[in-house]
């Protein structure tokens, strides 16, 4: 059985949550958005605000963590802060550039919020593919198209009223479903902790990404995760090899052409020689 | 505990980063940042998969999503060749305007010649904007 969901608050912050995001998307250009942004802005930022206290859980460490010097719990929630208001400002910014930046600083965000448990890898692989690669090939693939044009910025949004009400209906669900499954799981947690007294700080910071695994303790996390790929996952790691050299050589044809192979193509004449 | 309390904080960030995708996808008008919404999107789900993975002690959520990742470089790739090759020639980033077939997309058609109807999408935002009520379509006879 399952916890107990109350809709309604939840529903009531999710509201103020998506009319901040309303008033923050993009509509009548002639008519003055600053003032609505700001407004939008602040009601988005209360409504987070109100789902960490009214779901969020503060994240406690142990004094004797390695990086007690600065609260990791500080860290954690202005990595998210900065992801969540990254990821707000892209779906808002009425230039394709200022968009694409906000989107690099989400992806950077999230890759510290990767390795707060433990999976650097996927931080360093978030950065190098996603930060480096794409969105600067997004930039540049903007900066192409409205070159070639007057500049080009959203007229406005396509029903954003709904749009906001699907979201907002959408994180509803989707915090209601992990309060009613993982409430009840840290109500067993702390109940069994409260008897037991087994709590113990992890080994290591970052969490304890070598453990689970047939890998020694003391191998990299890299080296674990190349384990898990090569000895559990290698028929995926297989796939996405295929899909990745597949996916190289059709963007290569389309873009360049399919070649005429088997097809003879005439010889231009020689031009006649004079004199 | 505090693993808990990391994976109730990283599950409700995933959460919202997909709604803000979602709502970004459906209603922006902006193919680059149509783009960008999906890739949020991912990383909202990648963010869980790590959560969820660490939570429990094992990397299959870093595994889960490095082939996610894997697929969001993929799409990225073709959707960019996709607009490259684009016939007629890309000439704006809104995407409402794709439909226009050989004329390209409508904000960058020259205005019409005086005594001419302009031919102009209906749009939903029709009833909130202030901006003059475009002249109605004769009817071809």
């Amino acid at each position: 059985m399952g916890e107990r969901i109350d809709w309604l608050p939840l529903g009531l912050i999710a509201g103020v949550g998506a009319l901040g995001v309303y008033l923050m998307l993009t509509h009548n250009p002639s008519r003055s958005r600053l003032r609505w942004r700001w407004l939008g802005a602040t009601l988005a930022a209360l409504s987070l605000c109100l789902i960490a206290v009214g779901f969020g859980t503060r994240i406690e460490w142990w004094p004797q963590r390695t990086f007690a010097t600065f609260p990791p719990w500080l860290l954690f929630h202005a990595l998210a802060g900065c992801s969540l208001l990254a990821a707000l400002l892209t779906i808002t910014s009425a230039r394709t550039s200022h968009a694409v930046l906000w989107y690099a600083l989400l992806l950077v965000s999230n890759a510290g919020l990767f390795a707060f448990h433990g999976a650097s890898f996927l931080a360093m692989a978030t950065l190098l593919v996603n930060a480096a690669g794409l969105a600067a090939t997004w930039l540049l693939f903007a900066q192409h198209i409205e070159s070639r044009t007057r500049a080009q910025r959203d007229r406005g949004s396509l029903e954003p009223g709904l749009a906001c009400l699907a979201g907002a209906l959408l994180a509803v669900m989707l915090l209601g479903t992990f309060r009613y499954t993982l409430g009840s799981e840290a109500r067993r947690a702390s109940g069994i902790a409260a008897k037991s007294e087994l709590i113990s700080p992890p080994q290591s910071f970052p969490l304890r990404a070598t453990q689970g695994n047939s890998t020694p303790r003391d191998h990299s996390h890299a080296a674990v995760v190349g384990a898990a790929l090569y000895r559990r996952w290698g028929f995926g790691l297989e796939v996405s090899a295929v899909l990745i050299l597949v996916t190289a050589v059709v963007t290569t044809l389309v873009v360049r052409g399919v070649p005429n192979w088997g097809r003879v193509s005439p010889e231009p004449d020689d031009p006649p020689r004079t004199g | 505990m505090h693993d808990f309390h990391l994976l109730n904080n990283s599950l409700i960030i995933g959460a919202l980063l997909f709604a803000l995708g979602a709502v970004g996808f459906v209603c922006r008008r902006n193919i680059v940042v149509m783009m960008l919404a999906i890739g949020m999107m991912l990383q909202g789900v990648m963010l869980t998969l790590t959560a969820s993975g660490a939570f429990h002690g094992d990397v299959i959520g870093e595994v889960f999503s490095l082939f996610l990742l894997v697929v969001a470089t993929l799409q990225g790739a073709l959707t960019l060749a996709v607009f490259a090759v684009a016939k007629p020639p890309l000439r704006s980033l809104d995407v409402s305007g794709l439909d226009d077939g050989e004329n390209g997309p409508a904000d960058t058609q020259p205005a019409p010649a005086p005594g001419q109807t302009e031919h102009i999408v209906a749009s939903p935002l029709s009833a909130f904007e202030t901006s003059p009520a475009a002249p109605a379509e004769t009817p071809h006879e």
